[in-house]
Parts: C-alpha cells; sequence; structure tokens
C-alpha cells in the first residue's frame, strides 16, 4: 500500500509537471485591462499628489506676493508718515525762502536729485538753527540718508530730533532708517539717539545760522546730516551717538536728501521702482516628434511600429505670451497662454471598413493623433473589411496650453541669461484630418474635423534655457530654446499612445511692465 | 526627422530576456504580451493543477501575472525567471485559495486495493488530462497540499507555515490527497480495462 501511494506521487509528477496549456484569449484581455486600470490608478495617484504639491505652491507663492505687496505698501505708508509730517512742518518750511546753493554729495547717484536735495537741505537747515534758537518748541529734525552707489545701504531716512521737554530732560535725537538691503527692500529701522548734540552744537546753531558752520557742528559733521525736518517723537531702539555713526560710517552711508524734498523724491523712487511684471510675446518654430506605444495589441494593421513609419512631422509652431513675475534678483515664475500646432504626414495606405462608434460602418483611418471615420460618396454603402486606397492624408492638432514655469536668472550688462522648468497644461482645440481616397477611377477629398480618441487636456514638461538682451530700458528681445515633453499620452482610446515632444526655438519680445 | 521608440525588435526580445523584462517594467505593452505568450502556457499548466477547473485556473494565471508585471522591478536576476514567475502563480493560487471561504472536506476513503501496475503502464493506459482531472477533483486544501509537495517540493513544515495549518494536519490531509488520488487511479484502470 505505502509503496503504491509512493508510485501515486511519482506517477502524477512524471505525468503533469511539464503540462502545457493554451489559456483562453481572455486572461490577456484581463490582465491587459487590469494593466491600465493599475496604470490610470498610479497616474492619478501620481497627478493627485502633483495636484497638492502644486496647490500647496501657489498658497506659498500667493503668500508670498501677497507678504511683497504688503511689505511695498507699508514702505509707502511709512513714507506717508514723513509725507504727514512734512505737512505737519509746512508752517516752517514754509518759513524758508532764500535758499542757497549747497554741496552736492560726491556719491549721489542720482545727479537729477541733488539739486533739489541740496535745496531742500538748506532750507530744513535753516528751520533747524530757527527752531533750535527758539529752544522751547521742542523741535524734530528729519535727515533723510540717500543711497551710494557703493554701499550695500541703499537708502536710509533719517529724522533726528532734539526733544528738550521729554522726561529725562536729555536731548534725544530720532533717526528713522529707511533701509534698502541690496538697493530693492524697503524695512524701515527707527533709532533714538540720546544726546545727538552735545550742548556746545546747540549753542553754535543757536548763534551761527551760517551754512558753513551749521556744518562745523562736530556731531552733524560726523554723521554728514545735510538736511533736517521736523518729525514727530516716536518711542524707538535706542542707540547710542557713537554707534550710528560708526553704523554709518562702517556702511559708507551719505546723507543727502531733505525733508522737502522727499515727497517728491518717494514719488520719483515709487516711479522709478521697476516692476516685477515683464511681458513677453512669442514666436517658435518647434522640432516636433513623438513617441508612440501600442495601445491595443493585436491590431497588427495599424500599431506603433507601423504609423511611426508611415507618418512624419511636417512644420509645426507655437506662439503666444508669457508673463514673467520676478520674485527676486535670481528666481522668477513664469505662465501665459501659448498656442501651438502640429502638423503630421501620413504615407498612403489602405483603409478598411469597420464598424463605428454610431453603429454605421464607415471606413476607419488611424494616426497617431487618433482616429477619424470617413464615408466616400463613390462607396458610400461598405461591409465591414471593405478596403481603399488612401493617398497621403495630412492631420493636425491644436492645443492652448497654460504654462506654469519657474524661472532663473542672471544678468550680465545688457545681457541676460535665464533656465527655465515647469509644467504646461494642454488644450486640444483643433484636431482634423485630411486625405484623399482612391477606387478605380473614384476619388474624392476627404475631410475629418473632430478626429476621436484624444484626451482634451494632457501635461506636457518644459524645460530651457535664454538669453534677452536690453534694447531699452523696458525692453529685450529673447532667445530661448525650450524642450516640451508631453508627461500622459494625448490619447485615450486610440490604436496607439502618442506623446508628443518638441523642441522650439523661441523668439520674442519682452516687455517690462 | 528621426523618430523614437522604445519597442524592441520581438526577436531580440526572445533572445535576450533582460530586455524583454527590462522594457516590461518600463511598460511597454508589447513586450508585456510578448512575455505572456511566452510563458502563459506553462503557467497554466501549473495553474490548473492548482485549481478546481479551466476557469478558475484562469483567474489565478491572470491575477498572476498581473502580480508579475508590478513585480518585475524585483526580479535580481539571480535565478531562472520562469521560476520566479511560477513562484508567483504558486502564490497566487495559494491567495485564492484562502480568499475562498473554508470547507473542511468530508471524505470518504474506502481501502480499495491498488492494482499493482507500473507508471509507464498507467500512463499508457490514462490520458494526462484524466490524470489533471482526478488532482482538480480532490478538495482544495488536500489539492493545495499535495501540488506544494509533489510539485513544488515543499516539506510539510513549511507547506504548514505557509498555509497557517499545523505540521501534522499538512500531512495528514496529503496521505489523505494520496489515498483519494489512488482510488481515482484504479477505479479509472478498471474503467479502461472493461473497455
Amino acid at each position: 500500500m505505502d509503496e503504491n501511494l509512493h508510485n501515486i506521487e511519482d506517477l502524477f509528477r512524471s505525468a503533469l509537471d511539464d503540462n502545457e496549456e493554451n489559456p483562453s484569449g481572455n486572461v490577456w484581455q484581463a490582465v491587459d485591462k487590469r494593466l491600465d486600470k493599475d496604470k490610470v490608478v498610479s497616474i492619478k495617484r501620481k497627478y493627485t499628489n502633483l495636484k497638492r504639491i502644486a496647490i500647496m505652491l501657489l498658497f506659498l507663492l500667493a503668500s508670498y506676493v501677497l507678504y511683497d505687496v504688503y511689505k511695498i505698501g507699508g514702505g509707502r505708508s511709512s513714507k506717508g508718515f514723513v509725507k504727514n509730517n512734512e505737512a505737519t512742518d509746512s508752517g516752517s518750511q514754509n518759513r524758508l525762502s532764500a535758499i542757497p546753493e549747497a554741496k552736492p554729495d560726491d556719491n549721489t547717484s542720482d545727479a537729477n536729485s541733488s539739486n533739489t536735495s541740496n535745496t531742500a537741505i538748506q532750507q530744513n537747515e535753516n528751520a533747524v538753527t530757527e527752531n533750535i534758537a527758539a529752544k522751547n518748541l521742542s523741535p524734530v529734525n528729519k535727515k533723510e540718508i540717500q543711497p551710494n552707489k557703493k554701499t550695500i545701504l541703499q537708502k536710509q531716512n533719517i529724522a533726528e530730533t532734539i526733544n528738550s521737554g521729554e522726561e529725562d530732560s536729555e536731548n534725544q535725537t530720532v533717526i528713522i532708517l529707511n533701509q534698502n538691503k541690496k538697493r530693492t527692500t524697503k524695512s524701515a529701522y527707527k533709532v533714538k539717539i540720546k544726546s545727538a548734540m552735545a550742548v556746545e552744537d546747540e549753542i553754535v546753531l543757536a548763534k551761527n545760522d551760517d551754512e558753513q558752520q551749521y556744518r562745523e557742528i562736530p556731531t552733524l559733521r560726523k554723521l554728514k546730516i545735510i538736511s533736517i525736518e521736523r518729525v514727530p517723537l516716536l518711542p524707538h531702539v535706542s542707540i547710542e551717538t557713537k554707534q550710528l555713526i560708526k553704523l554709518i560710517a562702517a556702511s559708507k552711508v551719505n546723507i543727502i536728501d531733505t525733508a522737502n524734498n522727499s515727497v517728491a523724491k518717494n514719488k520719483n523712487k515709487k516711479d522709478a521702482k521697476p516692476s516685477r511684471f515683464s511681458i513677453t510675446a512669442f514666436f517658435s518654430p518647434d522640432i516636433a516628434w513623438y513617441r508612440l506605444h501600442d495601445d491595443k495589441v493585436g491590431n497588427q494593421q495599424d500599431n506603433a511600429t507601423e504609423l511611426e513609419k508611415e507618418e512624419k512631422h511636417e512644420f509645426s509652431s507655437t506662439y503666444g505670451a508669457l508673463v514673467n513675475y520676478r520674485i527676486n534678483k535670481h528666481w522668477g515664475l513664469q505662465s501665459g497662454i501659448t498656442l501651438s500646432n502640429t502638423n503630421i504626414t501620413v504615407e498612403p495606405k489602405t483603409i478598411y471598413a469597420q464598424q463605428d462608434n454610431t453603429g454605421g460602418v464607415k471606413y476607419r483611418i488611424n494616426t497617431s493623433s487618433g482616429y477619424g471615420y470617413v464615408l466616400p460618396s463613390f462607396s458610400s454603402n461598405p461591409v465591414v473589411g471593405d478596403s481603399l486606397y488612401a493617398f497621403t492624408s495630412t492631420h493636425s492638432l491644436q492645443y492652448i496650453g497654460i504654462p506654469m514655469a519657474v524661472t532663473y536668472n542672471v544678468t550680465k550688462g545688457k545681457f541676460s541669461f535665464n533656465a527655465l522648468a515647469g509644467l504646461s497644461a494642454n488644450i486640444l482645440t483643433k484636431a482634423k484630418l485630411e486625405t484623399t481616397l482612391e477606387k478605380g477611377f473614384n476619388n474624392s477629398m476627404e475631410k475629418v474635423d473632430n478626429l476621436q480618441g484624444l484626451r482634451k487636456m494632457y501635461f506636457s514638461g518644459l524645460a530651457g534655457v535664454g538669453v534677452n538682451y536690453k534694447l531699452t530700458n523696458k525692453t529685450s528681445v529673447v532667445f530661448a530654446p525650450t524642450v516640451r515633453i508631453a508627461l500622459n499620452s494625448i490619447n485615450k482610446d486610440a490604436t496607439v499612445k502618442s506623446y508628443p515632444m518638441s523642441f522650439g526655438f523661441v523668439a520674442g519680445l519682452k516687455i517690462d511692465l | 526627422m528621426a523618430y523614437t521608440t522604445i519597442h524592441i525588435n520581438q526577436t531580440d526580445l526572445l533572445e535576450q530576456p533582460s530586455k524583454l523584462i527590462q522594457a516590461c517594467i518600463d511598460g511597454d505593452r508589447y513586450s508585456q504580451s510578448s512575455l505572456y505568450e511566452q510563458f502563459a502556457p506553462k503557467m497554466f499548466g501549473v495553474c490548473m493543477r492548482y485549481a478546481k477547473n479551466r476557469e478558475e485556473a484562469e483567474e489565478i494565471m491572470q491575477e498572476g501575472f498581473v502580480q508579475v508585471f508590478k513585480s518585475l522591478h524585483s526580479f535580481k536576476y539571480a535565478g531562472s525567471f520562469e521560476g520566479w514567475i511560477r513562484k508567483i502563480m504558486v502564490f497566487c493560487a495559494i491567495q485564492h485559495y484562502r480568499s475562498k471561504p473554508k470547507m473542511h472536506p468530508v471524505v470518504c476513503i474506502e481501502n480499495s486495493q491498488a492494482e499493482e501496475v507500473g507508471n509507464e503502464d498507467i500512463l499508457a493506459r490514462l490520458h494526462k488530462k484524466e490524470l489533471l482531472k482526478m488532482v482538480q477533483a480532490l478538495p482544495p486544501a488536500y489539492r493545495l497540499i499535495f501540488n506544494l509537495y509533489v510539485f513544488e517540493g515543499m516539506k510539510h513544515r513549511e507547506i504548514a507555515e505557509q498555509l497557517g495549518i499545523s505540521e501534522g494536519t499538512s500531512k495528514s490531509n496529503f496521505f489523505d490527497a494520496k489515498l483519494l488520488l489512488q482510488k481515482a487511479v484504479t477505479n479509472s484502470l478498471k474503467v479502461a480495462k472493461n473497455y
């Protein structure tokens, strides 16, 4: 018995170990569907993650832009504050009439403003002299510091207050520093200086309103303050005069502006401030190609390999307008709208009648961009399997693209070099096919205005480098070779899955807004 | 204009399995189809032994090939690729067995006297398909254990671990499976002899 059982094992092993059987075709179809489904799920998951990341980035970007705008607003309101003070102080300014010409600062970068600045400086000098002479008026003086090209600090507004009526009965000076970091930031620093002026300084001021004598006042000379204006005393961070002098000396700041001129100057500065936005109109002749995958195995008539052999890309192009937003000196964002055209010709081939989506029998033309059904007048009642000869066909695709890219810019003289990377959502606007069909002596030109089997939208990745040449202050010419690679196929249920790619020679005109 | 394609010549694929595998990992459906066609008959033979009928075998194989394509990236080229696919099929068969509600077999095994004949003779008198049907006719647990022990070469300890049963149960089920098969073979031989 045992031996028999042992034999049973061997019997079945030898009989069935190498057993082979062919499964039904349904198995592969089911596997195929499952793989498709899994792929779609995986893509959806991937895109869900991408969407989340994109939303987060958008949120961060919006926050940054809002913060930035708020900061600009803050800077302006600070200037507004000065303006108000000037308004309250207009009485003392109005009293100034004869304004002697002041010596322009050597390091002043803005030649146009120097004259007005110096004029106003002297107005304030006089005002200070008057105010100090009056003593009990607790005058508030303001000095604005204009940037030196060579300095890191671009702009400083200094207001000095000599407040003899304060609690501690000490002479106090308030210096408001509107300090631009790297010439662009507008953060404000307000510094209170105790004993900014020595008693002897006051005496000199009181005794002598001569400009040259005023310049001889030790404290002010050290500070190189040549503009003074009243501003209200504010609670501020306290530092010693010496520290401020060192600070200013270290940063090589020259003080040249005036309170009298500050509003106009601020306005000018505001006007002169370069916009963060620019717009680029471009045209790009493209070298286009694609990557094809079989979507439906078994359709040997038009598989990816066959279509690749039959099809040839013709002239393709992209044009549109791009808006650039400069985040900082190097980084920026680019978006806009583009319109791309792709034209592909198909070599002559035989097409066959099939049942279309409506149940009718028509001749089906498969292309990499989808498929279309045609029914020529000379063969209006075909049966499934009938064939026709299609001469060279052309199919065209048109997409509206909405790109979103990050740019990195480096400026050198009139040239600006940049690199960009990003994504583009491409929305199908047109998919048409034209062909000439022939049977015997009959032929007819057929058009399919709406190719089937295409997705309404696909995403592509963008990458490129570019160079801008500045023509004027606000305009530049742009040349930027750019690669666009489809991230998902443009087809949904066609014979093949097509992933279009292109290399575009973008040329355009950029205008700073 | 140069065109790019990831398709590889079919002959190349068959000659160089690594290329085929890589193309499958890249998601090339054409290559996946080729790989399926190459291994489907052998794997279906395996699945048929683990299933009670053709439909169930197809279910197992479908799941198996989906798993194969999903797990291809983890294939290390260390052993036989066919063996690796076969392991996945067996794993799917076990999963299939686990997913079914457990039915404890009540099998009446009569102690019939087995006819003393050689395996060659039996094989000559019984078709492979008949033997396969005998295996398929076994209760699921018996069939699974019989397959794992006889065709996969697993020990009872390994089978017990794999199925979450005791080693004794595995041995007992295997013994019962053999008895049932022996009886089935004897009956078939009797029928064949009568003819």
